[in-house]
């Protein structure tokens, strides 16, 4: 309609101003009107073209924008994790060298050890060396006693013997001094055969290896009795038995020492009209030893100074006597070879009797000591291991 | 039959010779002793050698060993003894001054009929060695000799044949 208007406008105007040819004028104007309004759709169209080009560019564009913002925080988050990676690196780092701190000091500590392992097995060694010495020893000196012992056995023999003929065959020709003389030979002799007999049975069973056997002791007590006859002949003595238990032992070594420990006992109360021998066990009762008896009634008996605590595993004997005693401030010398209390004009004998007693126990692991009063009498302790609990 | 109360003594120290002879007189025994020092002359003795080729046959009714001598030892007089037919029967025993657990031992391994330790007291020597040649030389009946001569062992065996053999 507007269109219209305007061309009746433009018609109008036309007249009046006195355009010659108004329709071929109008109809220039209408085509100049289409043009334009071609090129203005045109343009529109263009310019609606440039706005959806200017669209999409912006639209583009906040793609872009917004790509680069991703790109940005990616560039963050590996910023991020850059850092964190290299906080990692340098704890591992700081481990790493903690670690090696670590390690450096083990290894320090490490060499020390091996040093001191080293240490000990030279000194083990230096003590295997020098215990072997020992053993070789005591083996060449066991030896030597042994074959010394051994040896002077024949001349012995021969002296016996030859002073034996001559006494037959001289005793008419001697008076009583050659014959005195001649038994004083004799007697000497024999008292040498004692002494190297002693030496001999001392040195071997120092070789001897033990063989431990289950010991009935009261058995082996009565059987010693039994070899001990010949010595009681015509004696008066008083036995008494306390309990007596079982030990474990060598039977043949035990019995050894139960000869010389009895033996003495009635050896040295020779000079008593009644001589009185006791026999038993004893217990260690409140840090006291006392007397176990059959009965069960306990006496109290001496203390020995170094012991005031008893091992459950051993059995503690006692031997008592009656007899000469010694006197104390020697008990040192007790049980030393060839030692002796007593002179040879008093009790005869070679003083090899209680090393002997001692070897013994102590080859059982056992000790061995004596208490005396000097006339009133004697009592050794030994002890040995007990039979229970053994196997 | 030969002399059955002959008694070999293998004992090289004169003077336990001595008493040996000494303690075999005591009943008389001392002159059917036949003494040797060594164990080759033992030997000799045994085999009808050397110097003892010439002697009267017959094998002694003891051989009294001592262990300790020279050139051949009583155990290994023992040891050809023992090994030998011929001699095995005749009865050995060592007298030595060893008590010795080893010697009594090989001893006894190789058939030795007593051992006994020669004591230091002369009244025991003289019981122990006058007991050994009571019992061995008089009491005991020795083995009855054997029916060959016996010339040596060595030359007997290439002679002896498989089979049963009679003696």
């Amino acid at each position: 309609m507007a269109q219209q208007q305007a061309v009746a406008q433009l018609a109008h105007e036309a007249d009046r101003e006195g355009v010659q040819d108004p329709e071929s004028t109008l109809r220039a104007v209408l085509n100049i009107l289409e043009d334009f309004n071609l090129e203005k759709g045109r343009q529109e169209e263009t310019q609606r073209a440039v706005l959806n080009i200017l669209d999409d560019f912006n639209l583009e564009k906040g793609r872009q924008e917004e790509t680069q913002r991703a790109v940005l925080n990616i560039l963050d988050d590996f910023n991020l994790e850059k850092g964190r990676q290299e906080e990692t690196q340098r704890a591992a780092f700081n481990i790493l060298e903690d670690f090696n701190v670590e390690k450096t000091k083990v290894e320090t500590a490490s060499e020390g050890l091996k040093k001191e392992v080293a240490e000990r097995k030279r000194a083990e060694e230096e003590i295997r060396k020098r215990t072997e010495q020992v053993d070789a020893a005591n083996k060449e000196l066991e030896a030597f006693s042994y074959s010394v012992s051994h040896d002077l056995r024949a001349p012995l023999r021969h002296v016996n013997g030859f002073t034996d003929l001559l006494q037959k065959h001289a005793a008419s020709t001697l008076d009583e001094k050659g014959k005195r003389y001649l038994r004083t030979i004799a007697d000497s002799v024999k008292q040498m055969g004692l002494l190297i007999d002693d030496l001999l049975a001392f040195s071997k069973m120092s070789r001897t290896e033990l063989r431990f056997a289950t010991v009935n002791f009261e058995q082996l007590v009565e059987q010693v009795l039994d070899e001990l006859k010949p010595e009681m002949d015509g004696r008066r003595i008083a036995w008494t038995f306390g309990t007596l238990p079982e030990v474990r032992g060598d039977r043949a070594m035990l019995r050894q020492a139960l000869i010389n420990l009895l033996g003495n006992a009635v050896k040295y109360t020779r000079g008593r009209e009644e001589a009185k021998i006791e026999i038993g066990t004893v217990e260690m009762v409140n840090g006291q030893w006392s007397m176990v008896h059959e009965s069960g009634q306990t006496g109290v008996g001496h203390q020995p100074s170094t012991i005031n605590h008893q091992p459950s595993n051993e059995v503690v004997i006692y031997v008592r006597d009656n007899g000469v005693g010694f006197d104390m401030q020697y008990a040192h010398k007790l049980f030393g070879v060839f030692q002796r209390l007593h002179g040879a004009t008093e009790f005869e004998g070679t003083g090899i009797g209680l090393a002997l007693v001692q070897r013994i126990i102590h080859k059982h692991g056992g000790r061995i000591w004596a208490e005396s009063v000097v006339d009133k009498g004697t009592t050794f302790y030994f002890s040995l291991p007990a039979q229970a609990g053994g196997e | 039959m030969a002399d059955l109360k002959r008694i070999l003594l293998a004992e090289d120290n004169p003077k336990d010779v001595e008493l040996t002879l000494a303690a075999l007189d005591e009943h008389k025994l001392a002159n059917e002793v036949v003494v040797v020092n060594d164990g080759a002359e033992a030997l000799d003795y045994l085999y009808l050698r050397g110097k003892y080729a010439m002697r009267q046959e017959g094998n002694p009714a003891v051989v009294l060993l001592d262990i300790k001598m020279p050139k051949v030892d009583g155990l290994e007089v023992l040891k050809t003894i023992k090994a030998d037919p011929n001699l095995k029967s005749i009865p050995t025993v060592i007298l030595t001054s060893s008590r010795e657990e080893s010697d009594l031992a090989k001893s006894y391994t190789q058939g030795v009929n007593a051992y006994v330790v020669k004591p230091v007291e002369f009244q025991e020597f003289i019981k122990a060695v006058s007991n050994l040649g009571v019992f061995w030389a008089i009491v005991n009946e020795p083995p009855p000799q054997s029916a060959s001569k016996t010339t040596g062992a060595h030359e007997q065996s290439p002679s002896r044949q498989k089979g049963p053999h009679a003696g």
